[in-house]
Formats: C-alpha cells, structure tokens, sequence
C-alpha cells in the first residue's frame, strides 16, 4: 500500500509543480532604515524630551539610522501634500512628523508616517496619555513608528527587572528589587532587603513577579504583585528553593529545589501548590526556563562534568533530558527565542571569557553576540530581537544590551550594581 | 469483511490512479502554456538587449538566397577563422535541407523564445525592484527560505501578498512582506502587452533565499 502510495505521489509531482511564475530573489540590503524625524509641534520641552526617548529607542532596535537634528530640512506642504524631493535627496527612506495635544488633563500625540519612495503617508496614528507619563507615551509612539516600518511589534513599551546592590560607608549592602522602563528609566523600588535578592522572573501578565530572597536566612521564592505590593513565598519546605521561572500560561513555576542535598528541576502548579519533580541527577540540575509554548523547558545541568544546556521535553510521559549544547565547557542561562527556533545563552569560549551566544536548531554552529569578557544572564526580549545582559566594567556590574540587527548599548547607570535583568512580556 | 475492506482499498488505489492519469494528461496540457523557476541572476539583465523578434525576421527571408550569393558568402567567409568557417558551413547545409515545414516550425519556437524573453526580462525587474526595498534582517539562521504569492493588477498594483511557505522566522518573514509592501506598484506594468500580463504576471510566486 506504501509503494501504491508512493506512486500516486509521484505522478502528481509534475502536476503541482506546474502553475504561477515563480521569481527568487537573492540579494537585500543590511542597512538600517533612514528615517527623519520632525521634532512634534506643541510645546517645546514636552517635544524635546518626546523626541530624544524616540530616537534612542528606535536607534537602540538596530534598524534604523535617524537623521542628527542640525541636518533636518523644514517640511514643506503644498496643497496638503507633502514634498518628498528634498527628503529623497537627503536618502531618507521615512519622515515621522507630529503634533502634541494638551487638553484638559491629558497628553495625547498624533504622528504621521511618510514614505519618501512611495511619495505617500503609510501611518496617521493617535497615542492617549496622561501629561505625567511622557515617557511612557513616547516610548507606544515609538513602538507604533517601529512596527509600522518593520512590521514586528515594538518593544519600547515593556519594562525591565533587575537586582540593584548598594553599600553604605560601612559596606553593609542593600538589595534592590528595581523595575524601569525597557530604556533603564523610570526606575521603582519593589524590594529592598539587607539579604541579597536574586532571579527576578516575570508572571506572562507582566502584573506580578517571582524572586528569589534570602531574607529567612535561606533562598525562599516569593510571588509579589507589582501594583499592590502584595507578596507570599511559594513553598513552605525548609528547603532552599531558587531560579523560579514562569510558564507562559502563567499556572505553573518551574523552580530549583536542593531538598536532597542536590539541585533538581522541579513545577509546581501554582492553583494548588503541588509539586513535580522533573529531573533525578546525582549532578547540579538547574535555571530552568520554559519554551514559549509551554511544552518545553531548557536548564543548565553539571552532568556531563561541565555546564551544559539540555531540554525537556514536558509533553512525554517520562522526559528524558536531552543535551542541546556541545561547544565548549560552559554553557548555561539558557532561554528560548519567541519563536522557538533557538536559544540564547552563556558560552564560555575557548579564551576563557564568557560570551552571550546565539544557536539556532537549524545550525550546527553557535554564534557569540557579545565581547566584553564577564557576559553573563542574558535576558531576552519579547520581540526576540533584543538581548539585555549583565557586564562587569571596572569590577562593577552593569546592565548592556544589544540588538540582533547589530545595536548595542548601556543601560544608564544607576548607582551601586545592578545585575541579573528580566525582560517582561508584551504589556499592552 | 476482509473481502470488503480489500474491496474499497482497491477502488481507492484505482480512483486514486485514474486522478492521477487524468491531471498527469491534464498537466502537460497546462505545462506549455505555464512557466517554471527563473533563478535571479543580475547578469541576465543584459538579455533584454536582444531583440529576438527581430533577429527572427531577418534571418528567414535570407535562407532561399544562400545558393544564389555563394560568392558573396565565401568572400565574406574568408574574413572568419577557419573554424568558424566549417561551423558556419555546416549549419548552411542542414539549413538549406530542411524544407518549409521546418521553416515554420523553427519559427514558431523562435517566437516562443521570444516571449520566454520578453517574460524574463519584467521577471529581472519584478526581482531587481524587490530586491532593492529588501531589507534583508541581520543575524538570521542561514538556508532561510520564505515564499509569497503575490496578486497584481495589470496597472501593476499589488492588491495582495501572501505568505505561502514561512521561513520559520518571524524577522525574515516579516521582512519579506515589508519588501513587497515598500514596492507596492510595478509602474512598468502599463508597457507590458495585456495578453503577456493575463497570462504569467496576475498571480506571480516570490520566493526569498538569501543563500
């Protein structure tokens, strides 16, 4: 019955192959895209300030190149329609200009997008907000610019978790649970402790989160809602529980457990607490992470004699944990692209220096994004096209991030250390 | 039951087979009305130089006269290399032994080549103009591949994009459909011959492969 199969299958190749006309195209360009940007009418400090958190987030994406204000040309309109011919000369590929509305308690900005080649506006959008909230009202405008040219969904608007350590004169630390804007500004206090804080974990709502504190005197997980303050720690156990990781339907924690002297994976389901244990090692089995489905978790486990990054696959019965990392003798903070079809993590490569890299399913090889030497906890944005990441400049640690299409920056630097980021979910 | 069972499974193979002979026959009705791959290649560009529908008129009506101006020929073969001489013999020969059926045959195909042609040169424009508002995204996994399906009217408007076949990654796809939307107009549909365009140009496949 195969062959019969089989048979039929190739008399109807010929058939199926006939049809259309059928191009390919081989070659495009890896330039960002040229945009100028108008500075919005209306009030001048609100359009300053409107339009240098704009530009930065849409240079920080990588993929667009935007023009210095001292070369910007004043836009001509002619019977309500713009001329592109000077934009042209100037190579620009889009003009964004706008308008600031202040009316009776609020702030709202309506922008238009044009594109130079096609002579023709492509976006006319209106952004509400509330005239406190500048900067969250720049940064949808900013997302609304980026998705409108690249066609993915911006990320300007999503906010950030961090650990913030400060001390004091007698270098007792404080630790800071911080949240802040996806530019590092706005920053707000969640927690703070005299016990150190660490993996910070978004719920996929992006309204709580999850941490690790060791203010009992062991690492204890705690979920803490972020409007109202409100937080429990997750497990009683006298064990030491830690790296807690949201699955993205937001019902379960995957979590690390010493509860026999040895670090396994285990989820729980957060309705009733219940708890399941995913691995049994003699080695370290931990940082797990789950695959943007749900039906898959990565973690670092020591049982090959070094780090290394294996997957789980939670739709079989009996799991095995299968090794997905080869190169090298580390690997570890695993966590998936949106789409699934690959991890970014840390690499120590052969120099020693540890690295975030990038490996695709499809490839066989991996590839390093990072340079400096103590890369470390690698935090991926909802968008899969941003990566922030911790560095160590001048022994202190600092929050970096970079962009697949090439960018790369620095978080501002806020006083102390700051390590260990965790990027939310789309908020909107 | 077995009986049955065996009964349905062979009238399933033979409708299966029949349906298969039926759009066997039927597609190579279609085949000739029905183009395959054109890979891009810049350098076919210069093909559009060609005029073939030229070179097809001038070359038929010299054929009966190759016996009368044999002197002429062989003053001006002498100017040509030897080999290209015995080359240029040896075609003249075949050419004066094939009879007029052959003739009209000949010329059927050269009209055929010449619409291959002309079909060829707006494929390398449809390409060199996506090409140019592609923004190819970096950092991509390589061997992605993503096809559309575009619907064109005979302005050249694009009325829709398609995916048909995604890369599997979202940038790449994403920067496909961005290509097409940034070109949005073929202007040089309006020149193209209305049967041309009814005929290859209404629905065209795309196929994005960097490698």
């Amino acid at each position: 019955m195969k062959k019969n199969i089989l048979l039929v299958a190739i008399l109807l190749f010929p058939i199926l192959s006939y049809g259309e006309l059928f191009l390919e195209i081989t070659k495009g360009s890896e330039d960002p895209y040229k945009v100028a940007m108008i500075p919005f009418e209306g009030n001048t400090i609100v359009s300053k300030q409107l339009n240098n958190i704009m530009r930065n987030d849409l240079i920080r994406t990588g993929e667009f190149s935007i023009l210095d204000e001292e070369l910007l040309l004043p836009v001509k309109i002619i019977n309500d329609e713009l001329i592109y011919s000077d934009w042209k000369l100037l190579g620009m590929d889009y003009l964004v200009t706008g308008t600031i509305i202040n009316a009776n308690n609020s702030l709202d900005i309506s922008y238009e997008i044009f594109d130079i080649h096609k002579k023709r506006k492509v976006r006319s959008s209106k952004v509400f907000g509330i005239p406190n909230q500048i900067r969250q009202l720049a940064h949808y405008t900013s997302d609304g610019i980026y998705e409108s040219i690249t066609g993915i969904k911006g990320i300007a608007a999503t906010r950030l978790l961090y650990v913030n350590e400060t001390k004091d004169s007698s270098f007792t630390s404080t630790y800071k649970l911080m949240l802040a804007d996806s530019d590092g500004a706005n920053e707000k206090i969640l927690l703070s402790s005299s016990e150190p804080i660490i993996s910070p974990s978004w719920a996929p709502d992006g309204k709580r989160v999850a941490y690790v504190s060791f203010e009992t005197g062991i690492a204890k997980v705690f979920i803490q809602e972020i409007a109202s303050g409100k937080r429990e720690a997750v497990l009683s156990q006298d064990a030491q529980i830690s790296s807690p990781s949201w699955s993205p339907d937001g019902k379960y924690l995957s979590l690390t457990l010493y509860q026999d002297g040895n670090a396994e994976i285990y989820i729980l389901r957060l309705r009733d607490r219940t708890l399941t244990r995913m691995t049994n090692q003699f080695a370290i089995d931990t940082e797990s992470t789950w695959s943007p489905k749900g039906n898959k978790i990565l973690f670092t486990s020591g049982r090959s004699g070094s780090p290394q990054i294996y997957e789980l696959d939670l739709r079989k019965l009996n799991p095995k944990a299968k090794r997905i990392s080869f190169e090298g003798t580390y690997n570890a903070k695993a966590s998936y692209l949106p789409n699934e079809e690959g991890i970014i993590f840390v690499h120590r490569s052969s120099d020693g220096l540890f690295h975030i890299a990038l490996k695709y399913n499809r490839e066989n090889f991996i590839r390093i994004l990072t340079e400096a030497n103590m890369d470390e906890s690698p935090s991926v944005a909802p968008n899969g096209n941003m990566v922030i990441y911790g560095i160590k400049e001048k022994d202190l640690s600092m929050l970096a991030g970079f962009s697949l299409s090439g960018a790369k920056f620095k978080l501002p630097a806020s006083e102390g250390e700051v390590r260990e980021p965790a990027w939310s979910n789309f908020l909107r | 039951m077995i009986a049955n069972y065996k009964y349905l499974q062979a009238s399933l193979f033979s409708f299966c087979i029949h349906a298969a002979i039926f759009l066997y026959i039927y597609g190579t009705f279609n085949a000739n009305t029905s183009k395959t791959l054109l890979i891009s290649k810049p350098l076919q560009i210069e093909l559009k130089f060609e005029l073939p529908s030229q070179d097809s008129k001038e070359q038929i009506p010299i054929l009966p006269n190759t016996n009368v101006t044999s002197g002429k020929q062989v003053s001006e073969d002498i100017i040509y290399s030897k080999t290209k001489d015995e080359i240029k013999n040896s075609k003249k020969n075949a050419l004066i032994e094939s009879n007029i059926t052959n003739l009209l045959s000949e010329e059927s195909a050269i009209e055929i080549n010449s619409e291959q042609q002309e079909i060829s040169m707006y494929a390398q424009k449809i390409i060199s103009m996506i090409e140019n508002a592609w923004m190819k995204p970096r950092n991509i996994p390589e061997g992605l591949v993503a096809n559309l399906r575009l619907k064109i009217r005979s302005t050249g408007r694009i009325t829709s994009a398609e995916l048909i076949k995604s890369s599997g990654n979202i940038r790449f796809d994403n920067s496909a459909l961005q290509a097409v939307r940034r070109v949005e107009t073929f202007n040089f549909f309006n020149v193209m011959p209305k049967t041309l365009y009814e005929k290859e140009f209404k629905i065209i496949a795309i196929s994005f492969n960097p490698s």
